[in-house]
């Protein structure tokens, strides 16, 4: 049972205590941020066990490495940035498997690149407000996460951390260590693919 | 200042985040009603985006499976703490 007194510190006093050896206090850090740590692992890995894994990595390396913490970015940044990496490390592997078995080829960047090319469409068909668009739809929902899935990492990753773990573009930023430039460009292409997808998807059913 | 259709593709993203300056937001937004073509890029863009966020859910930790975690990450903890204090 952890002491109600830690309950009550902020952050940065959980963070101080854990880092002066106070154990309670770290595992009260991770459980302010655990639920959002195996959320972001299973939009990464989409295997519950496996984002329970994920999980228990990202909290016992956060505790080695405590003391490593120095601050310069917030310790959920921190935190999510280890979880990441660990989740990254088991999609490539699944990846790899599914590879070898040739169920799942992620689209290259340049097929991208062609599919979110729509300066040159000349008529822009608004389907906003179509009917079949509508969450009842099971194939709808399918198409959309099989896409995330084939969708190359680098847009992928800042797709589920902007817009599905609601994380700012700095923090996404620091997160993947790429700029906040990099990070609205790869987060413009990702939202002008999904668009494209759901154009095809509702040009084939009109 | 006039802003032509290839530029509302790039600056869609800017204007769905409330980031343009307000004098760009204003020009967007002159171009947009009077382009049905761009119009409907925006409204499909959004629309999009809006399936988008509803279609995950965060998912949660099941209690029981959150309370084996807790008592594996104390038994971890312990352990670590052990072996460093070995090492001296």
């Amino acid at each position: 049972m952890i002491q109600p007194k830690i309950k009550t510190l902020d952050e940065q006093q959980l963070v101080e205590a854990a880092q002066n050896g106070d154990t309670y206090a770290f595992e009260e850090l991770i459980r302010r941020y655990e639920d959002r740590i195996y959320s972001l692992a299973y939009r990464v890995v989409h295997d519950k066990e496996e984002a329970y894994d994920v999980l228990q990595e990202t909290a016992i390396s956060a505790f080695k490495n405590i003391n490593r913490f120095k601050g310069k970015s917030s310790f959920s940044t921190w935190i999510y940035k280890i979880a990441l990496n660990f989740a990254l490390m088991r999609k490539r592997k699944q990846k790899s498997l599914l590879k070898k078995a040739q169920i799942l080829k992620p689209e290259d960047d340049d097929k991208i690149s062609q599919f979110v090319d729509i300066s040159e469409k000349q008529n822009i068909t608004d389907w906003s407000e179509n009917p079949i668009l509508n969450l009842e739809n099971q194939e709808l929902k399918d198409l959309l996460m099989e896409s995330l899935k084939k969708l190359p990492e680098k847009y992928r990753n800042v797709l589920i951390l902007k817009e599905l773990e609601g994380r700012s573009v700095e923090e996404v930023a620091k997160i993947l260590g790429i700029s906040t430039s990099a990070t609205k460009t790869r987060l413009h292409r990702g939202k002008l693919y999904l668009r494209e997808l759901l154009d095809k998807y509702v040009t084939q059913h009109i | 200042m006039i802003i032509r259709c290839k530029d509302i593709i790039n600056l869609l993203s800017s204007f769905y985040e409330h980031e343009l300056e307000e004098e760009l937001e204003e020009v967007f937004l002159e171009h947009i009603y009077e382009c049905q073509r761009c119009l409907a890029l925006f409204n499909t863009f959004e629309k999009a985006l809006e399936l988008f966020h509803s279609i995950e859910k965060p998912v949660k930790l099941e209690r029981k499976k959150k309370q084996e975690f807790h008592r594996w990450l104390r038994v971890e903890i312990r352990r670590v703490v052990i072996k460093k204090y070995r090492h001296y």
